[in-house]
């Protein structure tokens, strides 16, 4: 395999792990730890497969994924933003409620042959452009919303009142509520949003990468996205660009198993993203660097305004 | 907004509690047969099969026992752990790594070791191995202040990717070699059966149930991480040393979860192989604050969850989707942690004019 086609199949590849990622990001940045991405992605990949098949049309799988997911996070946010339950408890027990619930409903799925993926896109000349072509320009639309995302959100967190207000909700959702604004309201808003994105990284596997539906199809990659968060220190162009290293190593891991004769055993290519992780949460643990770094200091903890 | 919840003054009684948790747990398996009954299958005979599977004959009982013993042990150790306030979200992988450890020890031993050494050795280092994966996460916990929430769960998984790579590479079974097995460890190392079924691991879940106890009633270590976690300021102060709290306590749950992936290789499937634990220390978890940190409630929840894992075979066979275990592992959690939850608020109603604090 070429160094372009590795480099397009690190793209395909990253692009659910970029989609959850930037939920969680989104649900991070507001407080909320969702340790539910692995289950919320498997969710959003059996109905997006379900839907999409239903209607002979990807778009509205893509769109059931997104609601799917939304739908998830909004009873996430019920337990950890309303009734205040540990938010690492409750997101472990959404993350094996949607391994279970998305087995459960996607039995009689298995081994039926998808009806509609999503299409790659016709971009004319550009396709045509040596190197670049392969690589960038021959992708499906997703790929290049997840690209167009990163750059929405970052934006969006740097530099609109918005997006400061995000910043403050994870920081210290006392000022939020002291400027007169619902916390509560706007945490269940960015924990949907974050579950919607992870339920469309979750598609993106059953209708473009596979594209079928598969129980635990998923194999982990919430997790890497969770980790990929952290890898990130919270910062958009740096989960994508962490989302194209893990991409490359689960293209590289791939074409090991089929190529043969492999330099490095897979199995510790795998285990590159959580090792990475590790290193990178070893230097946000001082405290000078986790404050310069926008660590959400508000992290994992519910807000209840009687015990500020 | 006309729906308000207030927080009450005090926390509920362990009787309210109790009261609580069994309604939430009755509500799960409600929304559970909902949900069989919506797609299409019998919820009652799905029930009866899941009863029958899990607990429904001397031999199904036992086999649910011998499951409850890695995840009860798994459980002691998170809530052990919790006592400090300390996350062990790593029992999976401490549970691999005592489970490589065990077996490494049980292949290398040499021919016609008396059975209680082997099986003593074979349990030390797998118990060992668990509180040496913890240290990974605890030591840089105490020294720098590394998140043990995220640190124990990325470890988890790389402890899974090497056994995996154990039993497919180096440790593969040439016998074997279609499927992803070490080969067998020395028979001398395989923890027998006690009684009707029931394997020797569950007079160990008894002691770290005491141990727990322990922790609670009368050691002073106990009492040392229970000041750390709740109080760690007075902890300081009265001469606690927190590095010592977060080491021995991520520790000890560390080798409480080694020892029980020891004790799947040696009383279990006697070998290591690939996904020998159906996620035992993630249920763990959910075990742990099922039962609020208790050491006998832990016990019994373990049993239950336990449970639900060999009712899923029971459900196969009467051709239901046995992943609707998997959802009532999750949904019986959750329903009694909400219930509990509200316990805690009383529901005001206002009228929409009126001025709601």
């Amino acid at each position: 395999m070429s160094v372009e086609l590795l480099l397009a199949a690190a793209l395909v590849s990253g692009t659910p792990i970029l989609f959850a990622a930037l939920g969680e990001l989104l649900s991070e940045r507001a407080g909320v730890l969702n340790l539910g991405v692995e289950g919320t992605m498997l969710i959003g990949a059996v109905s997006g497969f379900a839907a999409a098949n239903a209607a002979a049309s990807v778009w509205p799988g893509v769109f059931a994924a997104l609601a799917a997911g939304a739908l998830f996070g909004l009873a996430f946010a019920v337990l950890v933003v309303s009734l205040r339950l540990n938010q690492i408890v409750t997101g472990l027990a959404f993350t094996i409620l949607g391994t279970g619930l998305s087995a459960f409903i996607g039995k009689p799925l298995i081994g039926v042959p998808p009806n509609a993926t999503v299409p790659k896109l016709d971009l004319g000349r550009l396709a045509d452009l040596p190197f670049l072509g392969p690589v960038l320009f021959r992708q499906d639309a997703l790929v290049y919303a997840a690209i167009a995302l990163t750059a929405l959100i970052a934006f969006y967190i740097r530099r609109t009142r918005p997006g400061l207000i995000l910043r403050a909700l994870g920081e210290s959702p006392d000022v939020v509520d002291a400027l007169g604004l619902p916390v509560a309201a706007l945490r269940y808003l960015y924990v949907m949003a974050g579950s919607a994105l992870a339920g469309l990284g979750g598609a993106y596997l059953s209708l473009a990468f596979t594209p079928a539906w598969i129980e635990n199809m998923t194999a982990g990659r919430g997790w890497i996205a969770i980790a990929l968060v952290i890898f990130a220190t919270w910062r958009p162009w740096w989960v994508l660009a962490g989302a194209l290293l893990f991409g490359t190593v689960d293209a590289l891991r791939f074409r090991m198993q089929v190529g043969g004769d492999p330099i490095v055993d897979p199995h510790f290519l795998n285990m590159l993203p959580y090792l990475a992780t590790l290193v990178v949460l070893a230097l946000v643990s001082r405290k000078v660097l986790r404050q310069r770094l926008g660590v959400p200091a508000a992290l994992g903890t519910a807000y209840d305004r009687e015990h500020r | 907004m006309p729906l308000r919840l207030e927080p009450r003054l005090s926390d509920p009684s362990t009787a309210e509690w109790a009261a609580r948790t069994a309604i939430g747990l009755l509500l799960a398996l409600l929304l559970a047969a909902l949900v069989i009954a919506l797609a299409g299958y019998d919820a009652p005979a799905a029930l009866a099969a899941l009863w029958r599977g899990a607990f429904g004959s001397p031999r199904a009982l036992a086999a649910t026992v011998n499951k409850a013993v890695p995840i009860g042990l798994c459980a002691m150790g998170i809530a052990l752990a919790y006592r400090a306030r300390l996350w062990n979200i790593g029992a999976e992988g401490q549970l691999y790594f005592g489970a490589f450890a065990a077996t490494g020890v049980g292949l290398a031993m040499p021919q016609g070791m008396p059975a209680a050494l082997a099986i003593a050795a074979v349990l030390l280092a797998g118990a060992m191995a668990g509180a040496a994966w913890a240290a990974l996460a605890a030591l840089p916990r105490a020294y720098l202040g590394m998140n043990e929430i995220l640190s124990t769960l990325m470890l988890t998984y790389v402890a899974i990717l090497w056994v995996d790579y154990l039993v497919v590479g180096p440790w593969a079974d040439p016998l074997t070699y279609s499927f992803p097995y070490s080969p067998p460890i020395a028979a001398a190392a395989r923890l027998g059966q006690l009684v009707g079924g029931m394997h020797g691991g569950v007079l160990l879940l008894a002691a770290a149930a005491l141990l727990l106890q322990a922790v609670d009633r009368g050691l002073r270590w106990g009492y040392e991480l229970r000041v750390a976690g709740d109080a760690p300021g007075a902890a300081l102060y009265g001469g606690i040393s927190p590095v010592r709290t977060i080491l021995t306590g991520l520790m000890l749950a560390g080798a409480l979860a080694g020892l029980a992936g020891a004790i799947e290789v040696s009383a279990s499937t006697g070998r290591l192989q690939a996904g020998l634990s159906p996620g035992y220390g993630f249920m763990a978890i959910l075990v742990a604050w099922l039962a609020a940190g208790n050491p006998l409630g832990i016990v019994l929840a373990a049993v239950l969850y336990a449970g639900l894992q060999n009712g899923g075979f029971a459900l196969q066979v009467a051709g239901i989707p046995p992943a609707i275990t998997v959802v009532l592992q999750a949904v019986l959690l959750l329903a009694a942690l909400a219930a509990v939850g509200l316990g805690r608020y009383r529901v005001k109603l206002f009228r929409r004019s009126g001025v709601a604090g």
